[in-house]
């Protein structure tokens, strides 16, 4: 609102430097009928006695999104080496027992599994390749691993660069915010994201799709 | 602590006339004293002249059923008001607010609801027929009139024992009182009314016809939309066309017409408010019912409590601040006398940031300028941003802020700031990684509403959730209904300390002072507004800001600036003949 030819405009600060100009409001506030209203004031933190809270269901297990920034727990315990086994063409990762990695070496990688966090506040489990039996490492998964440690600190995103063969890692400098970590064990959030996606034995049905038995 | 502890328990209910626009006129008074039974009628000369006859003492309490009307009564006798007022219409609100009621939420109503029984709805009206024709009464009409009035203080009585139970807990005493106290500052409000150039509005009104016509004629030559006094569909769809305008359309594929798509519609696209008022002017009928008094005030119920979320919910038609943006311009202060506009900055993010305690959020607020800080601590602004140097920048997190409060979604924000919805999205998904506490905050709201179906105030105005429930409503709600706590808490302030609040308009004030005495009266307003707002959100302060109308000019506001102009410039064509 406005006046026409407004004579002025008062703001909070004038009546801050004038508080001569300002008469004494008659009788106490918070007082009422001998009630002391402020002390009565209700809760407002519904959540904290509504009894609900979002239960996390689903931890996918995948090479994150080039179109977003991702962070990485910055605590190791957060992450491990596992030996995984990554359909590519489903897009799934499965999780396969230390016994059985001689008898699948083939199609199995040892990957470290670090946890991820989108910006959106989704986990994730991010599989990068480990060195082979040989010793050796591929400059795709060593630039991953690069940026997966810069991504303890800041918000990073991966962009593959064919031309050199690795990823180009752009890190977010002027993104804040800080990650909110799931309250869950890295025990649990392993267990979400492999739920139903272990390979216990040589029988289980992918090992045998691979090999053609079925 | 009880309702026992008072001395005495007065409850009381007045009849009188109150004319549009005009200030109650008491005919007669029933009350009834709780714990003696003593009963006091009184009849019109005998109201006038008398004293209040009955204590209005601190360790005295007055009941009523809309206690407003019985202390806009005490205000026209010139009667103490009662220190403590108990309204139980505002607690049955309280108590039942968002609940299907079979009965409505009037005397007989709350009467039905806790199983009890008035007297019939239609001898009530009878009665009130009889009370409003007024003249000469014969003696069997005064006592069927004062017998009509004490079969109301005996229905109050009865509800109040019904209720009593209600009232076991200091704190909820506490809330009545407050209520109460609210009651005492709108019969004030009422009483007072706001000043209207009731020359202009004479004018307006005797040539509403003709200047209905004439601002067809002048608005609507950039449109082109109007044959006659119709308003065309097939013409507006081609004007957008032609103005590469994108429109809501209803679920049919025909456009939305409705005020709300054409008020949202026109943040994003200003040139079309002209025609959104002319739309409006065409719909109001020669402002006949806009009421005001032979003193030149707008009088009308305020309608305290009436909305969900515990607002006042006057007539639109009544009060001024009802009609049009532009209309306003007909609230002129007296000679000697000034009018204040005082409203509190950015409320409902200052509630949001306070009550949710996200500490970003607040640190926005405290900037003074919550938008610029929201693109500073989103990285969309350098810390040392202005509102000149990233205005642009500034605008669109502006409208991602309002976005969150009104609920809009990504296409509609993206309409209001005139980008892809993709630009939109991003913009809402900001806010909820920046302002991360508010939004869990928030899902605590609405999970507590649909698993408990109810939420409170900081001062215990319940809303009940039934049936199917509106996310985006349920989620306000704290901002909304604590918003309107803080209203009626200075209100109540300001009337205390001898403002003359001529009315309370959302999340703003009017008052109005002697000239001299215009700047203290701003001040102390303000204030009160800060008292209020660190009284509800725990110490958490808002703060308020003044703009002074001085006689002779007159309220403007922005939004309706333009018509104000058109209309009073076809007026004065009218008045000297001019081509129009």
């Amino acid at each position: 609102m406005r006046s026409e030819n407004i004579n002025h405009t008062i703001t909070a600060d004038n009546v801050q430097e004038n508080e001569l100009q300002v008469r004494a409001l008659s009788g106490a506030p918070a007082t009422l009928g001998g009630y002391d209203l402020e002390a009565m004031r209700l809760p407002q933190n519904f959540g904290g006695i509504a009894g609900v809270k979002k239960v996390l269901t689903t931890v996918p297990c995948r090479k994150p999104s080039n179109q977003i920034f991702v962070r990485v727990h910055p605590d190791q315990a957060w992450s491990m080496t596992a030996a995984v086994l990554q359909l590519k063409e489903d897009g799934e990762c499965y999780l396969v027992l230390p016994e059985l990695y001689v008898e699948l070496a083939q199609e199995v990688r040892p990957k470290m599994l670090y946890t991820g966090m989108t910006r959106d506040g989704n986990p994730f489990l991010w599989p990068v390749n480990m060195p082979g039996d040989d010793g050796r490492l591929d400059t795709w998964s060593q630039s991953a691993h690069t940026a997966a440690n810069l991504a303890k600190k800041s918000w990073v995103r991966l962009v593959a660069n064919r031309t050199v063969g690795a990823y180009d890692v752009m890190q977010a400098t002027n993104l804040v915010e800080e990650p909110v970590w799931p309250e869950l064990t890295f025990e649990e959030l392993i267990n979400l994201a492999f739920r139903d996606k272990v390979i216990d034995s040589t029988n289980h049905v992918i090992v045998r799709r691979l090999r053609g038995e079925m | 602590m009880s309702l026992h502890a008072y001395a005495e328990i007065w409850v009381a209910d007045f009849e009188f006339r109150a004319a549009p626009g005009e200030q109650p006129e008491p005919v007669c008074m029933v009350a009834y004293e709780m714990y003696s039974g003593k009963t006091i009628r009184l009849w019109g000369g005998e109201l006038i002249n008398a004293p209040c006859p009955y204590s209005t003492s601190s360790n005295a309490l007055f009941v009523a059923y809309y206690a407003s009307a019985e202390m806009g009564c005490h205000l026209a006798l010139d009667w103490p008001i009662p220190a403590n007022v108990v309204d139980l219409y505002a607690e049955f609100r309280a108590e039942t607010n968002g609940k299907h009621l079979a009965f409505g939420k009037g005397l007989l109503g709350a009467l039905e609801y806790y199983g009890e029984k008035g007297i019939d709805a239609m001898e009530k009206d009878t009665m009130r027929e009889l009370i409003l024709r007024g003249g000469i009464y014969s003696a069997d009409e005064r006592l069927a009139i004062l017998d009509y009035c004490e079969s109301d203080v005996i229905a109050t009585v009865t509800l109040l024992k019904k209720m009593w139970a209600l009232f076991e807990t200091p704190e909820r005493i506490a809330f009545a009182l407050n209520r109460g106290r609210y009651t005492k500052a709108v019969a004030s409000m009422e009483f007072h009314g706001i000043p209207i150039d009731v020359e202009l509005l004479t004018h307006l009104r005797g040539n509403w016809e003709r200047l209905q016509e004439l601002l067809i004629a002048r608005i609507d030559e950039q449109y082109g939309v109007y044959e006659g006094r119709t308003f065309k569909l097939w013409r507006f769809a081609e004007y957008l066309g032609r103005n590469d305008i994108a429109w809501p359309t209803l679920p049919s594929g025909r456009l939305a017409l409705d005020d709300d798509t054409f008020s949202d519609q026109c943040k994003s696209w200003p040139q079309l408010r002209p025609l959104k008022d002319l739309r409006q002017a065409l719909g109001q009928l020669r402002l006949n019912d806009l009421a005001v008094g032979a003193d030149g005030r707008n009088r009308t119920l305020l309608s305290m409590f009436s909305s969900k979320t515990g607002r006042n919910q006057p007539s639109t038609a009544k009060f001024i601040f009802g009609l049009s943006a532009w209309l306003r311009g007909l609230i002129k202060p007296e000679p000697g006398y000034g009018l204040i506009y005082v409203d509190w900055s950015q409320q409902e993010f200052g509630i949001a940031a306070a009550l949710s305690g996200d500490l970003r959020m607040q640190e926005a607020y405290a900037s003074g300028d919550p938008y610029l800080a929201f693109a500073k601590q989103a990285g969309a602004a350098p810390p040392d941003a202005t509102k000149i140097s990233h205005a642009d920048i500034r605008e669109q997190y502006k409208a991602c802020v309002l976005a969150v409060q009104y609920g809009m979604q990504e296409e509609s924000l993206g309409r209001r700031i005139n980008k892809p919805i993709v630009d939109a999205r991003e913009l809402l998904k900001t806010h909820r990684r920046t302002y991360s506490d508010f939004w869990q905050w928030s899902d605590g709201v609405l999970d507590y509403a649909l698993t408990h179906r109810r939420l409170w105030t900081v001062f215990g105005w319940n809303l009940h959730v039934e049936g199917k429930a509106n996310g985006r409503s349920l989620r306000n709600f704290p901002m909304q209904a604590n918003g309107a706590e803080m209203l009626r808490l200075a209100c109540c302030l300001a009337v205390e300390a001898s403002i003359r609040i001529v009315a309370p308009i959302h999340d703003a004030v009017l008052i109005e002072a002697p000239l001299e005495e215009l700047d203290a009266a701003a001040m102390q307003m303000q204030e009160c507004m800060r008292q209020a707002s660190a009284l509800v959100l725990n110490g958490f302060e808002l703060r308020a800001e003044a703009e002074t109308i001085t006689f002779p000019n007159r309220y403007v506001d922005d939004r309706g600036n333009a018509m104000w102009k058109t209309v009073n410039g076809v007026l004065k064509e009218m008045q000297y003949g001019g081509n129009a």
